[in-house]
């Protein structure tokens, strides 16, 4: 079901063709190394003259590359069940509202989880729309994803479903339940953030600053040091790296507290 | 209350004008050196100051406009945001005296000020003869408390005689969303003072150390010879300080956006007006400090 996840939907071709990088950089790095540690056994003129530090550059990225596409699956699941962590608070309030306009408890489920666009609650409705029951379906779900605490919410919720219109007073708890979870995140995300920024201040701008003032007088002292090129890097690269590192870094927590 | 009848189409595509708005400053750098060598016939310096400070000022004026519209949708919808509860008490009011929906919503569009152009096109849709379904469509989903409150209109609609219990539900419920956005929004404020501390303490810092520093080592040395010192060229290093007071307020800007909870741009605003009053500094600076 999370097929779509893996290059060619398939997850055998995936973790092939994830290796096919690292395969070639170590083959780059051992035509690099052979005249080193043979020189006399292998006289082959085809083979191109190649500095070791340039095959074992490659041979770092092509493995770094290998690396990211095997991790990729991964990288996408955690977002997807991420994405659900932050939906579904909405979910409970939209099936509620639903259920509370008289409609019936799993068609109010199957259309608030369609117009989420998320990809481990279309695995449910899929699993629900093939005659599956949902709890199976939440099961066979848990399956895919592992022992997750949204996947107990999703449990619950489908768990009331069969209540019929009894359920929205069970679903009103669990949504506060998440609402309260989500005090409690923000108050964790706050004091991350606090932290991350005091990184940040020194980090991205006092050091920036110091690393200015103190290349320039360094340069004043001693003759002929270009320190132009230094302050360049500062400023045109550390600061936007540190930038985006810091930027990514509150994002992904500020993102757990966001609705 | 008179509503007008005509319904316009609500829709601004805010992710193309996203895309115009960011393009802006690469169209004003390129405008700027192809006026530069086809109409003032000077070509251009990079590494010059003034022609720095020149094409900062050019890069942050062509940033503004996304600043403030990025500024102005998160401070609506903020809003927007905020007027929810009271709506639904309004509209809440309305049903329990008796009202249609549809008047309903007529009477609680007084106790809203942002909410009421796009519950505006919902009733005048609905007096046009529209369907809610189609009506609701007239209402912004731009955050998960809009989404839903369209949603509910719906809901709404479909209640019959569940309509009360659906509405205090509902609204208690969307009070505790409201008050939640609105504590993330409060405590993450204090961020927004961190993107002005560090903008102010770069400008200080290198005000400060270009001229006391820089440039008068520079004149001393060519007007005596010292040799005890080589001076740095203050005219690469200011102009490497003004590029880096742009790069400092487009990072600072996005960082403190992030640090906000915002999911775009909104505290670009901020860190482009120190970008405008630092360059006003260093343009002083240039033009009466810098040694020729």
């Amino acid at each position: 079901m999370l097929n779509k996840f893996y290059i060619l939907k398939d997850k055998r071709k995936h973790y092939i063709i994830s290796l096919v990088p690292l395969a070639a950089g170590v083959s780059v790095l051992m035509v690099s190394l052979l005249p080193e540690l043979v020189p006399n056994l292998f006289n082959m003129p085809f083979l191109p003259n190649l500095d070791p530090v340039i095959g074992g550059i490659v041979a770092l990225i092509t493995g770094t590359s290998s690396v990211a596409l095997y991790m990729y699956p991964k990288f996408r699941l955690s977002n997807e069940v991420e994405k659900l962590r932050l939906r579904l608070p909405y979910v409970i309030l939209k099936l509620r509202t639903s259920i509370m306009a008289g409609d019936p408890p799993l068609q109010a489920f199957i259309s608030t989880a369609a117009s989420v666009n998320n990809e481990l609650l279309n695995v449910v409705v899929k699993r629900i729309a093939i005659g599956e029951e949902p709890v199976q379906a939440v099961e066979y779900l848990r399956t895919l994803i592992g022992n997750k605490p949204e996947v107990d919410v999703l449990k619950r919720v489908v768990q009331y479903l069969e209540l019929g219109p009894q359920s929205e007073r069970y679903l009103r708890d669990e949504f506060e339940f998440l609402m309260a979870e989500k005090g409690r995140a923000l108050n964790r995300a706050l004091e991350n953030l606090s932290m991350i920024v005091e990184m940040y201040m020194a980090m991205g701008v006092f050091a920036p600053i110091v690393g200015i003032v103190m290349l320039s007088s360094l340069s004043m002292l001693a003759r002929g040091l270009d320190v132009i090129s230094l302050i360049a890097i500062i400023i045109f690269v550390a600061i936007p790296l540190l930038s985006m590192f810091s930027s990514i870094l509150a994002r992904r927590i500020i993102e757990r507290a966001l609705l | 209350m008179k509503l007008r009848l005509k319904i316009s189409l609500p829709k601004v595509n805010k992710k193309r004008i996203r895309y115009i708005l960011f393009l802006l400053p690469l169209i004003g750098v390129l405008s700027y050196v192809l006026f530069s060598v086809y109409i003032l016939h000077k070509g251009v310096d990079m590494l010059d100051p003034k022609e720095a400070i020149t094409l900062t000022y050019v890069i942050s004026a062509s940033l503004a406009p996304l600043a403030a519209l990025e500024y102005k949708w998160e401070w609506e919808l903020a809003a927007m945001e905020s007027e929810v509860p009271e709506f639904l008490s309004a509209l809440e009011g309305g049903i329990r005296g008796g009202l249609p929906l549809p008047q309903a919503l007529v009477v609680s569009l007084k106790y809203v000020k942002y909410l009421r152009r796009d519950l505006s096109k919902v009733i005048n849709a609905l007096w046009a003869g529209e369907t809610v379904e189609q009506a609701v469509k007239y209402m912004r989903r731009d955050s998960p408390i809009l989404a839903i409150l369209a949603d509910y209109v719906l809901v709404l609609a479909r209640s019959g005689e569940q309509l009360y219990k659906t509405i205090r539900d509902f609204r208690e419920s969307i009070n505790s969303v409201v008050n939640y956005m609105k504590k993330l929004r409060e405590s993450t404020k204090s961020f927004l003072a961190t993107l002005y501390l560090v903008m102010f303490v770069y400008l200080i810092a290198t005000a400060v150390f270009l001229t006391t520093f820089i440039y008068p080592l520079a004149v001393q040395s060519t007007e005596s010879g010292a040799a005890l010192l080589t001076p740095v060229d203050p005219h690469i290093l200011t102009t490497l300080i003004v590029y880096g007071a742009l790069i400092e307020a487009v990072a600072n800007g996005a960082t403190a956006s992030y640090f906000m909870g915002s999911r775009y741009l909104a505290a670009l605003i901020h860190s482009v007006i120190v970008l405008f009053i630092s360059l006003a500094i260093y343009t002083v600076l240039v033009y009466t400090q810098l040694p020729q």
